[in-house]
């Protein structure tokens, strides 16, 4: 016997409406479930982890308050799913959520965009509204409306990201750098990041590419095409090696060269530049000056999450993957509490009903908790943060800054 | 010297070797002869170790042989000229040497006995320093059994030294094995297709047919019609 | 023209700087694949078990009065004999069941898929016992060079970095005592003889298991030594050693199968093709260039530059 996607939705929605009497037929609820699918085992883990703690971070925070006032201070449990290190795995992770946790009311995850995209497929079949912090377009252009994007896409940040660059230098030094160089991997981040560039875009705002080098990871060793930068001598590069040895190798070659330590100004795309692991491997005096792009960042306003975290943790400082999965835990109890229910499409509801920019604030540079159509959250802007003594500081925007930014005044 | 009693050697199932009993005294040659298959070399790899009898009793100068692991029976005195020559290809002729007097008594007295192989075989001189996959059949031949003889072995196997060479080549080999006869103090077991060679230099002979030894005694016991009879079944 | 001249010795000197540590990879595994014929998956893995304990032992050597430079360097010296006794009992316990003197198919596929389960135990070990998270030594030799300026022009300067041009200098001085060993000694010539005839060496008391186990030995306790050269430039995580297998077999076949310097001339080439053809092609072609002449070295000398192209007696 096989049933088509069709009839399996029915199947799955007739399981929901047989479930509802059981939840009404409850005097109040006691436990409200929030679930999280994250990378905890394989290449991600580190950064699954990371965003893991801050969940659970939000989960305590919010029952140490009295729960959710609305159901009766009900408190909040987080159930986790370990996506492992593949979309397949992400989707059996997903399916075994729903099955254990029939009383389920929203998630977050799952870090990968490929991952993301599987374990959503799953997740709006059944209804359950799902935070993220994955960047890819493709997450919100499927026509779902369960699913939130609260950082920018990737194509909304590769527009975004050049003039946003550009802002920073001009008002660090009131000089508009001219020539750009590029240095990336072939992998689908950099490559979609960089498109619009080659094709005008870059032309747009001013500056001419002149070096822009494309390799195979991994490099086995940056010299000629660091060389090629040096001997290009542009005044603003964008360093988007996606792997933490290729990340090292072309820093190493920077300082070697005598280019590093901001003499160059350098970008990255990508929150894993900031990651607290990279401190280990490449080393404080590689990384200092080093910039890169990131969806949120530890800002002014933050100020008494990032001791808590902190503390909490033991970790260094606070990343994008903890902002934004306690961030949006703490959308998902907003919701709950509007809602005054944990029925899903309730829920689903009291969060398109949403705006509040004063919640954004709290977490993200700019822009409301208010989601359009598609889900993606409207203002989402982008964060600049900074290698300076050993730790990645914001730097941009100014308004929300922690640091001055070390850019060279030629 | 070596004593075989009622040796049996299977390979998974196949009896190769059945029930078989030899004896070579001290200084003799004893020559082995019989048809393809009849399980003279298999005879040679369990005197020397590389096949496991599951019956029967092999000594060496009195001392148990199979309570020895193949690769210490060189240093007890045993030599194996083993069938095809074997030499270390990717050796030169000087290592291929060097290896074969690896053992002590090798050690202790090489370079006489380097200057005796030498001697039998001047051409190993010449090429000492040439890889031993480049030579000719019968020059890897002489070195195989140079290998051998730089053990300072007392009991030299030398399982089909002529096969495969031409027969001027066969016969500088046959020479030289009756040369080393000459010399004395060596005890030899030859296993040779060119049966009247061997049964004309050897002391005693062993016929052996379908792994049994059917027929043993002096060359003259081991006439031609009765080695037909043997052989043929006629 | 100017800046193709100093990009070309830049991308000379990288290949050799490069070439010379996977010489010494692709050396330990000639020393394994020549001698006992065993295809052995798991030498990228214990490469990475070197890069971890190098990384470990410089941790440890740095709260010593050791000169700070000189720490990544006998950390990376230090796990040969380390992983030289793991090889001898890894060999003694597993190996060795599927070695040995009965060669044939079905022992080769034993062996194959003996050392492939070696490698998911060392890989999926790793990531339980160290994390995903990569790491590495940080030394400022990593990022400092030595300059060497180019009299034809002001500008023009080779950059020799000076971890790798330390670290290229003890592979190769790593690399010319196993040839030393191999060539020379009385026991590298019986690894030779076991390695050319297991049963003919047994004849003249050659101990071939014996031989095998040192081999094995040696042979991962020379991936672990050039993991460690290696570490300093290059991350480890648990998956790491699958980036540099490919590299090592194709160094061996290019040297030719069966010799242990010709393996490090593989290895050589590789690295030198690598960064040369970055002069003529696009950096994203650097690999693919390394297959390509890969399959042209092979189409013209099929053993490779140093195979023995003699008939096994």
């Amino acid at each position: 016997m096989s049933y088509t996607r069709r009839q399996l939705g029915r199947l799955a929605g007739a399981a929901g409406l047989a479930a509802l009497p059981l939840r009404q037929g409850r005097a109040e609820t006691k436990e409200v479930v929030f679930g999280l699918i994250m990378p905890l085992t394989g290449a991600w883990a580190k950064s699954g982890e990371l965003a893991r703690l801050g969940a659970e971070m939000a989960v305590d925070d919010i029952n140490a308050a009295g729960g959710i006032a609305a159901l009766g201070g009900a408190r909040v449990r987080l159930a986790v799913g370990d996506c492992g290190a593949s979309p397949e795995t992400s989707k059996n992770a997903a399916q075994r959520l729903l099955a254990e946790e029939p009383a389920l009311v929203g998630g977050v995850g799952a870090y990968v965009s490929s991952f993301t995209l599987a374990v959503t497929e799953v997740t709006e079949r059944a209804g359950v509204p799902w935070f993220t912090l994955s960047y890819a377009d493709a997450i919100t252009n499927r026509g779902f409306h369960y699913v939130y994007q609260t950082s920018p896409t990737a194509e909304a940040q590769a527009a975004a990201a050049l003039p946003t660059i550009l802002d920073l230098a001009r008002s660090s030094t009131g000089r508009t750098p001219t020539r750009l160089g590029i240095v990336m991997d072939n992998t689908a981040s950099p490559v979609n990041f960089t498109r619009g560039l080659r094709a005008g875009g870059a032309a747009k705002l001013g500056m001419t590419i002149v070096v822009d080098e494309t390799f195979a990871p991994p490099l086995s060793d940056a010299g000629p095409v660091m060389q090629r930068v040096r001997a290009a001598r542009p005044d603003l590069l964008l360093l988007l090696p996606t792997s933490v040895p290729d990340i090292k190798l072309t820093l190493e070659k920077m300082n070697e060269i005598g280019l590093g330590k901001g003499r160059l100004p350098a970008v990255n795309n990508g929150g894993p530049m900031g990651s607290p692991d990279l401190l280990r491997v490449v080393g404080k005096d590689m990384l200092e000056g080093v910039m890169f792009i990131t969806a949120t960042w530890g800002m002014t306003g933050m100020e008494t999450l990032i001791a808590a975290f902190k503390k909490r943790t033991g970790q260094p400082w606070i990343t994008q993957d903890s902002i934004s999965t306690y961030a949006h835990i703490q959308i998902l109890r907003e919701a709950v509490e509007k809602a005054g229910s944990t029925e899903r499409d309730r829920v689903n509801a009291a969060i398109k009903a949403m705006d509040d920019p004063a919640l954004a604030q709290k977490y993200f540079p700019g822009g409301s908790i208010k989601f359009d159509e598609r889900g993606r959250r409207e203002g989402a802007a982008l964060v600049i943060a900074q290698w300076q003594n050993g730790e990645p500081v914001t730097i941009f925007p100014r308004d929300r800054a922690l640091a001055t930014p070390i850019w060279p005044k030629h | 010297m070596l004593r075989l009693e009622a040796v049996s050697v299977a390979y998974g199932g196949l009896r190769a070797l059945d029930g078989v009993s030899l004896d070579v005294a001290a200084g003799e040659l004893v020559a082995v002869v019989g048809p393809n298959g009849a399980g003279k070399s298999t005879l040679f790899r369990a005197i020397s170790g590389t096949v496991v009898p599951h019956a029967g009793r092999i000594a060496f100068d009195g001392a148990d042989l199979l309570a020895r692991p193949a690769h210490a029976r060189a240093h007890l005195g045993i030599a194996h000229v083993p069938e095809g020559r074997r030499v270390f290809p990717s050796l030169t002729v000087q290592e291929n040497l060097e290896m074969g007097g690896a053992t002590a008594a090798g050690r202790a007295a090489r370079a006489e006995l380097f200057a005796r192989i030498f001697a039998l075989f001047p051409i190993l001189a010449e090429r000492r320093g040439q890889a031993a996959g480049t030579l000719s059949g019968g020059q890897q031949q002489m070195l195989a059994i140079g290998r051998a003889l730089a053990s300072a072995p007392r009991l030299l196997l030398l399982d089909e030294p002529s096969m495969g060479l031409s027969p001027a080549m066969a016969e500088a080999i046959f020479d030289a094995v009756r040369a080393l006869r000459a010399e004395g103090g060596l005890t030899i077991l030859l296993v040779e297709q060119r049966v009247g060679d061997a049964l004309a230099a050897c002391d005693r002979g062993y016929v052996l047919e379908g792994g049994r030894v059917v027929l043993h005694g002096a060359p003259a016991e081991l006439a031609p019609e009765r080695l037909r009879h043997a052989y043929l079944g006629v | 023209m100017n800046a193709f001249v100093e990009q070309a010795v830049q991308a000379l000197a990288a290949g050799l700087l490069a070439g010379c540590l996977y010489g010494l990879t692709c050396v330990g595994l000639a020393l394994i694949f020549g001698i006992m014929r065993v295809i052995n998956f798991a030498q990228g893995d214990f490469m990475m078990v070197g890069m971890y304990l190098a990384t470990g032992l410089a941790a440890v050597l740095a709260r010593l009065a050791l000169p700070d430079a000189a720490t990544p360097f006998v950390a990376a010296l230090l796990v040969a004999p380390v992983l030289f006794t793991a090889g001898a009992l890894l060999h003694r316990l597993l190996i060795a069941r599927t070695t040995g003197l009965r060669g044939g198919t079905a022992a080769h596929q034993a062996q194959l898929v003996l050392t492939l389960g070696i490698a998911l135990v060392l890989q999926n070990g790793a990531l339980i016992v160290m994390g995903s998270a990569p790491v590495s030594i940080v030394s400022p030799l990593s990022s400092s060079a030595w300059e060497i300026p180019l009299r034809y022009d002001a500008f023009s300067t080779l950059f020799l970095n000076q971890g790798r041009t330390i670290g290229a200098v003890l592979a190769v001085l790593v690399a010319l005592a196993v040839f030393w060993l191999i060539g020379r000694t009385e026991l590298g010539k019986s690894l030779r003889a076991a390695a050319d005839d297991p049963e003919a060496a047994t004849y003249v008391g050659i101990d071939v298991a014996r031989a095998h186990r040192i081999a094995f030995a040696a042979g991962t306790a020379i991936a672990g030594v050039a993991g460690g050269l290696m570490v300093l430039a290059y991350p480890v995580q648990p998956f790491v050693g699958t980036d540099f297998v490919i590299i090592m077999y194709a160094g061996v076949v290019l040297g030719g199968i069966g010799s242990v310097s010709g393996a490090f001339w593989g290895g050589m080439t590789i690295g030198l093709v690598q960064q040369l053809s970055t002069l003529v092609l696009p950096l994203q072609l650097q690999n693919a260039a390394v297959f390509a002449v890969f399959v042209l070295i092979l189409l013209f000398r099929p053993q490779g530059f140093f195979g023995l192209n003699v008939e096994r007696a």
